[in-house]
């Protein structure tokens, strides 16, 4: 049957065969497939006494629950069609006369696996939380069941917003800003600093954030009468999802700046630096921001300390992890998952043990890095 | 008598189970013009990667300038200028930042003026200050060239490095190569299809197949040939290969 869609036939193809040579690498698979699952594990028996309140949590808040998953749905599935079309008008078959049903269909089944694969996930995961909290089968149930209609109402939304989208948009240059014309050229790495920067920027472009702005202005409404709150709230979803990609944006520049400096000799410390300096600033100012909106919205201004060093820690941590595993051209997962494992297990046993844990984790991976 | 600025001791390579390299063993001198050649997918973009420490080889040893790339890797770094493939440069940062950040990387003082003159003569200096992948690929290898060339390097590394210049721009590269191996200040390694490169600038040359030299052309061989016409090289490489 796929043989007759040569579009899927083509992303079959390429899926087995990354399958295949994925498993020639069998040991290391199951090795870290074997890690992750234990740490997940002992996650789950840490956390299981809290496991009813975070169901009865999101029962009690089900409008809010649904409107998000169903918003973050939309929004997966609309970006996930987007990219599916240009790729279909740019994919190596371009040329091929593909019917056009046949190409829907392909365009459909890409855009919709990532959901589906997150749902499944998700389904796995509260099942495993109901067993592992003894919680109510039918509680359980009944969230799966919101969760999976929300997601169903979410990204039929999302692919309808998404039709007849961009077919013919061309990604053209990933302009980030207007760029400084000079007359000289020195020896520096500052540019290396303002590449994630310049990432963050390049990834929330107008049409890539559309539908998230409807999250906030839901906040918004929940959150109470004034203007001022909705506009706190704007601010701290804006910065939220600033930092966010921003924590994410220095592992991806990372790895290509490594494969492209790899052949000179760059000292660990000058790549770490030049990385993270930047980035570290926003993360550092942008927190602070945050922490004063959150208590300006009535937040105990402990607990926007907490969680605002908590954030920083964490951040510290990832960066640590990044610049070292891109430095030394090794994946950083099972690392990051040992380590914030090790970091939530503290954390559930000491309140607020976790961020000098981080702190110290953080030196330490700094310390294999620079021993390259 | 020039000494050896890279010395490839019996190298072998390996992508996986794949052994893609069996047992390489070259020499090139200062003021070599060297050039590599082969069919696809022989090996010479990986022999180059292992040359730049971009791969590690499972087997053998290549010095850089006397610095072993396996156990003085830095060492042997600071003597090398490497042009990455036009696909690796960083699509974020501009050219002058990418040629800044190479200098930095390379701990230069100073970017080379006589790399900018160059810039200048491959008409690159209006698109310093733009997005790299705003570049045609011509462009973004007039770029990579540069940054081969930075900070003195005494072993020039380059990688189908011709692709996609235009034919001035690339009369342009060829002649400041020509006038620095004059000069005695460094060798080139050069991979390539083009049989035109090593009939009129190479010093030497050496044929690639299924991961091992199979022929080698010294500096007289290349000579005679030469003179003997246009399609004699191509003769040799053919019944050769």
């Amino acid at each position: 049957m796929l043989r007759r869609h040569p579009l899927l036939f083509a992303e079959w193809l390429a899926a087995r065969n990354l399958l295949r040579r994925t498993m020639a690498h069998a040991a290391v698979v199951v090795a870290a497939a074997a890690g992750i699952l234990a740490a997940l594990a002992v996650i789950l028996l840490t956390f299981a006494p809290r496991f009813r309140a975070v169901f009865d949590g999101l029962l009690d808040y089900r409008v809010l629950t649904i409107a998000a998953i169903a918003l973050y749905a939309a929004f997966n599935v609309g970006k996930q069609r987007e990219r599916a079309e240009i790729r279909y008008t740019q994919f190596w078959l371009a040329a091929a006369p593909v019917r056009t049903y046949s190409r829907l269909l392909a365009i459909l089944v890409v855009t919709l696996l990532p959901l589906a694969t997150q749902l499944l996930a998700v389904w796995v995961l509260f099942v495993a939380m109901g067993v592992a909290g003894d919680v109510d089968a039918a509680i359980v149930g009944k969230v799966i069941l919101w969760v999976t209609v929300a997601t169903a109402v979410g990204a039929a939304v999302g692919w309808w917003l998404a039709r007849g989208s961009r077919a013919d948009a061309l990604e053209g240059s990933r302009y980030v800003g207007r760029v400084k014309v000079r007359a000289e050229t020195l020896p520096s790495a500052a540019a290396l600093s303002g590449w994630p920067l310049a990432q963050v920027r390049a990834w929330g472009r107008p049409e890539n954030l559309r539908i998230l702005v409807l999250i906030p202005a839901l906040f918004a409404v929940q959150a109470g009468s004034s203007a001022v709150h909705g506009l706190s709230v704007l601010a701290i979803w804006v910065l939220g999802g600033y930092l966010g990609g921003l924590l994410r944006a220095v592992w991806d520049t990372a790895r290509s700046a490594s494969d492209w400096l790899r052949s000179t000799p760059i000292p660990f410390a000058q790549f770490a630096w030049g990385m993270t300096r930047r980035a570290l600033l926003h993360q550092f100012v942008g927190t602070a921001v945050a922490a004063a909106v959150m208590i300006s919205l009535g937040a105990p201004w402990p607990s926007a300390l907490y969680v605002s060093v908590l954030w920083l820690a964490i951040v510290v941590l990832s960066y640590g992890i990044f610049v070292v595993d891109a430095y030394r051209s090794r994946q950083p997962l099972v690392r990051l998952v040992v380590s914030f494992a090790t970091l939530a297990i503290v954390e559930a046993r000491e309140h607020g043990w976790s961020i000098p844990l981080a702190a110290l984790l953080a030196a330490w991976h700094f310390r294999a890095g620079a021993k390259t | 008598m020039t000494s050896i600025v890279l010395d490839i001791r019996d190298v072998h390579a390996r992508y996986g189970k794949q052994e893609v390299l069996r047992g390489v063993t070259l020499q090139v001198r200062t003021g070599q013009w060297f050039c590599l050649l082969g069919p696809n997918g022989v090996g010479k973009s990986t022999l180059l990667h292992c040359v730049a420490a971009r791969l590690v080889a499972s087997a053998g040893d290549i010095l850089v300038c006397g610095h072993s790339v396996r156990t003085h890797t830095v060492d042997a770094k600071r003597k090398l200028g490497y042009g990455c493939a036009p696909e690796q440069l960083p699509g974020l940062l501009t050219g002058r930042q990418c040629l800044e950040v190479y200098a930095s990387a390379k701990e230069l003082e100073r970017v080379d003026p006589e790399v900018i003159e160059l810039g200048e003569a491959l008409k690159f200096s209006p698109y310093l200050d733009r997005f790299v992948d705003t570049y045609s690929l011509g462009t973004r290898q007039k770029l990579c060239v540069l940054l081969a060339l930075l900070g003195e390097p005494a072993l020039v590394v380059l990688d189908e490095a011709f692709n996609g210049l235009d034919p001035a721009s690339a009369l342009v590269v060829k002649r400041h190569l020509q006038q620095r191996l004059a000069a005695n200040r460094c060798a080139v390694m050069l991979a390539t299809h083009s049989l035109d490169i090593v009939e009129h600038y190479a010093d030497k040359a050496a044929l690639l197949l299924d991961g091992r030299v199979v022929r080698e052309w010294s500096d007289s061989e290349i000579a005679a040939m030469r003179q003997q016409g246009a399609a004699r090289f191509e003769e040799a490489l053919a019944q050769s290969g």
